[in-house]
């Protein structure tokens, strides 16, 4: 009998299948892992399959892999991830890219993979394929900005993951374990707690360190960017919140993240960038609800990433589509569409709406547990940050997005709905957002402490929607009275200038001085090579022998290999089959060490 | 004279007649006091506040919707019922500011002023154009 299968790794071996398939065939082939991941999570939820404990224990050299560390708190996001990840891809369907619909299987399977991670090896591994899988969806959208916002992107999580490898590292030095639970800033691990500290943040992207999430999720294709916006973040608060909870550092710095974003987001004329600062400033909700710590804290947290999930997905659904269709993504282009895009606009209004905690939608079940949580241990500096965000991400999110896409000065576009398969996608996030508002119940039944949480009294119900309803009173007497700040076509300074100029002058400071030293000292050993001239025939007969065996016996291998698939080739061409065959050579060394780790 | 049947005055009647019922079930909450009348009492709420949201969408519009006049009293309508159903709600006061009369009102209309203000005064400073990395690149380098 099976006892548990990793729905992440059904992902990612389903995924060396899609190339195989063409059109229709390949539409209904995506469907079947992601459908089978989410069984599998859900039977783990009913108990049919282990919902607690460890399984999967794999030797590796001297330690213990452990691929599924199973929770309420893993199988709260394993949830939410599959969920969220079977309306996207039926988002995605229309695409006819094999290669983009692997980088999302990977992406999705490598943050299951994350979430059940039960040591700090198996939980690098699955990092490391999530920052690669996601830099593919941006570099798969095909342009000159793409490619360079995807090596900046590449830049930042290059530092954040050496960060995270040098913590391990030493992690694992001092405790001499690679299990990890509880981590705490400065308790056990010492030094090496700071180092993982910072590889998690940065995917959870704190300002400053958030650079690359305004600078790259608008660059990625119109169905990666969804998929985008909700792994990597989350999968960081999760780990934090499994890791870190109670740091105070991450309460005030998430209260700060709830507010810094906004500003940002009021100038940005980018519809997708304004999502993507909105998307940083609901992260501040719930690293701050890691930071405070209690269980209501991270029950708050977990229920709000959830709802978080689906209502961006959501809104980056309904940005898409518009850019799908009209293929402008400024908010100077757009505008009116509401009048040939009306199933598109509501939807956006009903994730907007969600977005800004209005009562009656998602966002308002679970945002209220962290500020009533953050009042109740009466930290008013905290509980005033998080309110004044929530009043400006209504501004911004609730009410810029939605507006100035669809209403605002028509724009003359008239583009039809988008494809069948986009808003089979759209209304099931959209069901959710008002499920999940309306009726949260469920959720709550499935968070990691029992919690008796009643969001629909008066006083919350109605101190929510007079601020809302105030601040949507303020946007529209500042917009009507001109003094609103148009939007202008420009880009605005922010942190990604920090990979963009120092980090082009390290760039320039490696290519030139680094390599000019190089060649300075290959020259001069050369040179001193031949002064000695000891007998220039064997050292002819040894290049030749060293070049035969390198340049012909090594690469004959996967050379015939290639020469093999190549024939199977499908339309996208060669990428495909390069994948497998790192594929094959990856589980080459994987059986290789496992064969190690079982002798020694 | 009989006026006709237009989309103005349909959308008016509903409006009114929403407001109706809901007047109607706060007298009957306040009779009674009893709690399923108090939860009919605030989804009707939630419903208000949904209504002045989609209004505002609508009658800030350019060029102007043709309902612009009625859309915004609905809107204004909405919000003085927001407010005042809100008077009499017993507040579960965690800082003394919360005990302050409609103060998430006072709160959430100055957070958005000061928000707009603010980054009014950031757009002296951080807007450049879309070209501006390309130029400092192609000096340095």
């Amino acid at each position: 009998m099976i006892e548990w299968v990793h729905p992440g790794l059904i992902l990612i071996f389903g995924a060396f299948l899609i190339p195989l398939f063409k059109g229709k065939w390949k539409q209904a082939y995506l469907l079947i892992p992601i459908t089978a991941a989410l069984t599998v999570v859900i039977l783990m939820l009913m108990d049919v399959l282990g919902n607690s404990g460890t399984f999967w224990h794999v030797p590796f050299l001297q330690y213990t892999l452990i691929l599924g560390r199973v929770d309420k708190l893993s199988l709260c996001f394993a949830l939410i991830f599959t969920l969220a990840a079977f309306a996207m891809l039926i988002f995605a369907l229309h695409v006819e890219s094999s290669i983009e619909h692997m980088a999302e299987f990977f992406y999705v399977g490598s943050a299951l993979g994350v979430v059940f991670a039960g040591d700090l090896f198996t939980l690098y591994f699955f990092w490391e394929i999530m920052a690669v899988a996601s830099l593919l969806l941006i570099w798969l959208r095909r342009t000159d900005r793409a490619r360079r916002a995807g090596f900046r992107y590449f830049a930042w999580h290059f530092f954040g993951g050496l960060c995270l490898l040098g913590g391990i590292i030493m992690y694992v030095i001092t405790t001499g374990t690679i299990e990890f639970d509880y981590i705490g800033l400065g308790g056990v691990g010492g030094l090496a707690s700071y180092f993982i500290f910072v590889g998690f943040i940065l995917n959870a992207a704190i300002p400053p360190i958030h650079g690359w999430l305004p600078d790259a999720y608008p660059e990625a294709t119109v169905t990666g960017a969804v998929f985008m916006s909700a792994f990597t973040t989350k999968s960081a608060v999760y780990i934090l919140a499994r890791t870190f909870p109670g740091t105070p550092i991450l309460m005030y710095g998430g209260a700060i993240m709830t507010v810094y974003p906004i500003f940002y987001a009021v100038l940005e004329n980018n519809v997708r960038r304004v999502l993507g600062y909105s998307l940083i400033n609901q992260v501040g909700f719930m690293l701050c609800g890691v930071g405070i710590g209690t269980p209501l804290a991270i029950c708050g947290t977990v229920s709000h990433a959830f709802c978080h999930i689906i209502y961006k997905g959501l809104l980056f659904m309904s940005a898409g589509s518009v850019i799908h269709m009209t293929g402008k993504e400024d908010c100077t282009d757009l505008g009116g569409l509401y009048k040939t895009m009306p199933f598109t606009a509501a939807c956006c209004m009903i994730a907007a709406a969600s977005i800004s905690a209005f009562p009656g939608f998602s966002g308002f079940t679970s945002k209220s547990m962290i500020i009533s949580e953050a009042a109740d241990l009466h930290y008013g500096i905290v509980w005033v940050l998080l309110q004044l965000a929530s009043a400006g991400v209504f501004h911004h999110a609730g009410i810029k997005v939605p507006y100035f896409t669809f209403f605002a000065h028509d724009s003359g576009i008239r583009v039809k709905e988008p494809p069948l398969n986009m808003r089979i996608g759209m209304s099931i996030l959209a069901f959710f957002c008002i499920f999940l508002g309306v009726y949260p119940k469920p959720l709550y039944d499935i968070l990691p402490y029992p919690v008796h949480w009643e969001a629909y009294t008066g006083d919350h119900v109605v101190g929510q929607a007079q601020m809302l309803m105030f601040a949507s009173l303020a946007f529209y007497a500042l917009i009507t009275s001109g003094v609103y700040p148009p939007e202008q076509r420009k880009i605005n300074l922010d942190t990604d200038w920090l990979v963009r100029m120092p980090g082009m002058r390290f760039v320039w400071f490696c290519e030139r001085p680094v390599i000019a030293f190089g060649n300075f000292i290959d020259r001069n050993v050369l040179r001193l090579a031949g002064v000695s001239k000891s007998s220039p025939h064997s050292i002819e007969l040894t290049e030749n022998l060293v070049d035969k065996f390198y340049h012909k016996g090594l690469t004959s291998t996967p050379r015939a290999i290639y020469k093999g698939l190549e024939p199977l080739k499908t339309e996208t061409g060669y990428l495909p089959w390069n994948l497998i065959y790192i594929l094959l050579t990856f589980l080459f060394f994987i059986i290789i060490f496992l064969l190690l780790g079982v002798t020694i | 004279m009989r006026e006709k049947i237009t989309d103005r005055n349909l959308l008016f009647a509903f409006f009114a007649s929403f407001l109706a019922v809901i007047a109607l079930i706060f007298f009957i909450y306040w009779y009674t006091h009893s709690e399923l009348w108090h939860e009919v009492l605030l989804w009707l709420y939630v419903i208000l506040a949904i209504i002045a949201y989609v209004s505002l969408c609508f009658m800030a519009e350019k060029p102007a919707h043709p309902h612009r006049s009625l859309l915004i009293i609905i809107y204004f309508i909405c919000l003085a019922t927001i407010v005042l159903v809100g008077l009499p709600v017993q507040w579960h006061i965690q800082f003394a500011w919360q005990a302050l009369v409609a103060f998430y009102a006072l709160y959430g209309f100055a957070a958005c002023v000061f928000l707009i203000y603010f980054a009014k005064g950031l757009r002296l400073r951080l807007p450049k154009d879309l070209d501006y990395y390309e130029k400092k690149r192609g000096r340095r380098l």
